[in-house]
């Protein structure tokens, strides 16, 4: 009990104080989650967009599949992008291991699934004779898209701010190509891992609570943008 | 012959092994406004659907312009021709960009864009709504804005599937003036789905009855409700009274009683007479029958009588003569030209 | 047009974003050495303080990658690393027989302990590592109520020893210890996890000393306390190695050889030995110029000697 209420204070003091291992670690999570998420936005909004907006053999499987790596174990796509870019890997030569640059290439990996997912739902949520009047009125396939993604967006930006939730919580894959190294590659995840092995509970409550705080903001947002969303469909 | 903006033949569409459009030719010429009527289900949208290419035809042709309609034409005719939903559809953003939405789609100045939009939004009286957010539209004034968001892209050919079927009667009469004001200030042809007998005939120089995945009957408005082909469209368009009689030599019979006929009429045939287009006698001039029903339906008096073959009328209540009672002798007869001779189906 | 400007601004803090996180792996002034090091060594806050120094002092990065020893030689044989940071004297034979590590030489040693709870469940206390590990299987596999083992079971450095131990108590690891009942718990996670771990149960657990005295200063709640201090085989050798410039030529061999030379130094050995000290009242590793000559028995490894960037 003294233990959790002395690790308590001490990580207060370590908030309050900005301790600057503290916030060089938050910083650097919310940098890398945030690179990740615009980066999975940008390949898989356009996707997922793809994907709703034509028709071919085998979409719905591809739909399936892509629901099913929602649940990508963390841990996976940490081990095959490892293996991937280890210097015996295949891309050993572009150097990546152990920095920043793997973790947002894992995170990518990691978030994209659920955003095409859910740009695709969103999509799909939308009046069927929306797609026909923007079709009947002769749009481009790209100009169709976007004018169909612009309609969905507050659900598309909810997705993209899950993405980012999740991005920013996990654990397995940054600690496997990034390496927790300190001042370079340690993040909120992977911080609390070792100093909890470490016994040092402060600093690992203080970054516990930076990551609730974090967690906490994002879901305020995806409220937000659902609220909007359907406040807009309400009217 | 350079008349014709659409042409069918042979036009068929089944989901799996269900044909769900049989196969279907006819034409449309320039100017014209089509009606397509027929009961839920009968396969108007899928005609539609089929011939605003956002189908594919299981077989058969379209040719729109003169020209083959498919996927590699698609863009190229598309840009000639315009569709307007059931559903009103209408886009996050101001009325303005709403109707500018089809001119964003083409290489058109921004500045020209806005230009137009704001004409049409003008000529539909509703200027001062154009920042407004188009959510706040009535469904009156959102679905004229999506038609105004059609035509201001300059259609040469417009399909309109169910317009009004979501609208209120007044909102509808809006919409029915933007169609005919449009195929006679453009002269746009219209091809339009209603299963609103009445639209149909105010709007339409013709009309097609889709009964089963078949058109059965195309024509004016006269003939399809005067002169129905055959007794399930007759049925469709209001005709109770319908008896299976053989013709031959220039009359039909059935049911013990003998009319005229047309004389190249032979065979089984159908007999066809409307309801209000029967006259209630006392004296014994027509067809002699007894009342067998007789009650109130609003403003209409409707009747059984079993003349041999049991007939149904219907009477203004003013002119109901309010001594009839059920089991009374009557005789009944008609204009020549309320009998409907059609073929037996 | 007002489209255009909106994706070029996304597209600008998109890269802003990218830049700025790249930013901090490459800062291009300073050079970086891979160093896949041991969680004992690790969990300590010893390679914390010696990143800091370093980097003041030589402008280097020493980026500690922290691992059991298995899995730090599995990632140098893959190119991962440019130093190895362990302790494992048979498997850093093994590396350096194979080609794949050069420059061999000895940095720091404390004992192992074996730790266990203050009650002394098995009676252990005082007895010789083979004795004690013998008394506990016994009873352990005897189903002696709180007899409990708990091993690290990682391959790391530590895992290592104490399977060494396991060996000249004469037992066959793989067949006699492991899998023998529920006494014998592998926890397969870093020193400090595993202490915790031990703690917890309430079981006895073979550490480096270093990483147990942290842990008590960290739980001084904890139950367990050292029961087995002495003893030939709890001699704990940390050695550093350059990964073989012949196997990975982009290895970064002159930090390295810098780094090496910069750790069997006076100043390097004096760091290495103060450390701690403040806080444990004693330190947590003792340097190898402290031992007259450490090629003889039992340490067995070249602590003086400068090394050089190996010649192809």
């Amino acid at each position: 009990m003294g233990e959790i209420i002395d690790g308590f204070i001490g990580a207060i003091q370590l908030i309050v104080t900005l301790d600057p291992e503290v916030m060089d670690i938050a910083l650097r999570s919310i940098q890398v989650s945030t690179a990740a998420t615009l980066i999975a936005a940008l390949i898989a909004i356009p996707l997922g967009a793809l994907i709703y907006f034509y028709d071919f053999p085998g979409k719905r499987g591809v739909i399936n599949l892509v629901q099913t790596l929602y649940a990508l174990p963390t841990v996976i796509v940490g081990l095959v992008v490892y293996l991937l870019i280890s210097h015996s890997g295949p891309l050993g030569f572009l150097d990546l291991l152990y920095t920043t640059k793997a973790m947002t290439i894992a995170q990518v990996i990691l978030v994209s699934p659920l955003i095409i997912g859910f740009t695709i739902s969103a999509l799909t949520g939308l009046d069927r004779d929306m797609k026909n009047t923007v079709l009947g009125l002769n749009a481009p396939a790209y100009r169709a898209m976007l004018t169909l993604v612009r309609e969905a967006k507050f659900a598309i930006l909810s997705a993209v701010v899950l993405a980012f939730g999740r991005a920013i919580a996990e654990v397995g894959a940054v600690m496997m190509v990034g390496g927790n190294i300190r001042h370079f590659t340690r993040t909120l995840t992977t911080a609390i891992s070792l100093n909890t092995s470490m016994g040092e509970f402060s600093v690992s409550i203080a970054l516990g609570i930076i990551l609730l705080g974090i967690a906490l903001i994002v879901n305020l947002g995806v409220n937000v943008l659902q609220y909007r969303g359907m406040r807009v469909k309400d009217d | 012959m350079t008349n014709t903006v659409l042409e069918t033949e042979n036009l068929t569409k089944a989901y799996g092994n269900k044909e769900v459009l049989h196969p279907t030719s006819f034409s449309v010429v320039k100017g014209e406004i089509l009606a397509v009527i027929g009961p839920s289900g009968a396969g108007k949208s899928t005609l539609l659907r089929l011939l605003d290419g956002l189908e594919s035809p299981t077989a058969g042709t379209i040719r729109i312009f003169g020209e083959p309609f498919v996927r590699a034409s698609r863009k190229k005719i598309r840009s000639r021709m315009g569709i307007l939903f059931q559903k009103t559809v209408l886009f996050d953003r101001s009325v303005v960009d709403n109707i500018a939405l089809g001119l964003s789609y083409r290489r058109i100045p921004r500045a020209e864009q806005k230009r137009r939009a704001q004409e049409t939004l003008a000529k539909l009286g509703m200027s001062e709504y154009a920042t407004r957010s188009a959510r706040t539209l009535s469904g009156g004034e959102g679905q004229r804005v999506s038609f105004a968001r059609i035509l201001v892209t300059r259609p040469e050919l417009l399909f309109l599937d169910e317009p009004t079927a979501n609208l209120d009667p007044l909102a509808a009469k809006d919409v029915e003036e933007m169609i005919l004001q449009e195929n006679a200030e453009n002269g746009t042809t219209i091809i339009i789905n209603t299963h609103d007998q009445i639209q149909a005939q105010r709007l339409a120089d013709r009309v097609a009855v889709i009964l089963d995945g078949s058109i059965v009957q195309i024509g004016t408005p006269d003939e399809i409700w005067y002169h129905p082909a055959t007794a399930s469209v007759a049925r469709f368009v209001g005709f109770q009274n319908i008896f299976i009689g053989s013709a031959n030599d220039g009359s039909v019979s059935f049911g013990g009683i003998v009319l005229p006929a047309p004389a190249d009429r032979k065979g089984l045939v159908s007999v066809m007479i409307r309801a209000e287009d029967i006259i209630l006698t006392k004296n014994t001039s027509g067809i002699p029958g007894i009342i067998r029903s007789l009650s109130r339906r609003g403003a209409f008096v409707e009747m059984y009588v079993d003349c041999g073959q049991e007939f149904f009328l219907r009477i203004p209540f003013k002119e109901h003569d309010s001594s009839l009672s059920v089991g009374d002798s009557v005789s009944l007869s008609w204009d020549e030209q309320a009998v409907v001779i059609g073929g037996n189906e | 047009m007002k489209k255009v400007t909106v994706a070029l601004s996304v597209l600008v803090v998109l890269f802003a974003v990218v830049f700025t996180a790249g930013c901090i792996t490459d800062d291009s002034e300073p050079t970086e050495l891979l160093v896949a090091t041991t969680t004992s060594l690790f969990d300590t806050g010893l390679l914390d303080a010696m990143q800091d120094y370093y980097f003041e002092e030589y402008n280097v990065n020493l980026l500690f990658t922290p691992q059991g020893t298995g899995k730090a030689i599995a990632s140098a044989k893959n190119g991962d690393a440019d130093v190895l940071l362990v302790h494992s004297p048979s498997q850093e034979a093994a590396f350096i027989e194979e080609g794949y590590g050069v420059n061999h030489r000895g940095i720091a040693y404390n004992y192992f302990v074996l730790v266990g709870p203050a009650a002394d469940p098995a009676g252990v206390k005082g007895m010789k590592p083979e004795e004690g590990f013998t008394k506990i299987r016994e009873l352990g596999t005897a189903g002696t109520d709180g007899v409990l083992f708990v091993s690290r079971g990682d391959a790391s450095g530590t895992h290592t020893a104490e399977q060494k131990i396991w060996k000249s108590a004469g037992f066959d690891y793989a067949t006699e210890v492991q899998g023998t009942g529920d006494w014998y718990k592998e926890t397969g996670a870093g020193m400090g996890d595993s202490l915790t771990t031990a703690g917890e149960l309430g079981g006895y657990i073979f550490s480096d000393e270093a990483t147990f005295l942290k842990y008590k200063s960290n739980n001084p709640d904890s139950p367990l306390e050292v029961v087995i201090a002495e003893g030939d085989s709890l001699l704990n050798r940390y050695t550093v190695m350059s990964i073989s410039p012949a196997k990975f030529p982009e290895t970064n061999i002159e930090d390295a050889t810098d780094f090496t030379n910069w750790l069997i130094s006076e100043e390097g050995q004096e760091f290495i030995g103060a450390y701690g000290t403040e806080e444990y009242g004693k330190p947590l590793f003792t340097p190898m110029n402290t031992i007259a000559d450490s090629t003889k028995a039992p340490f067995n490894i070249d602590s003086t000697t400068p090394v050089a960037v190996p010649t192809a």
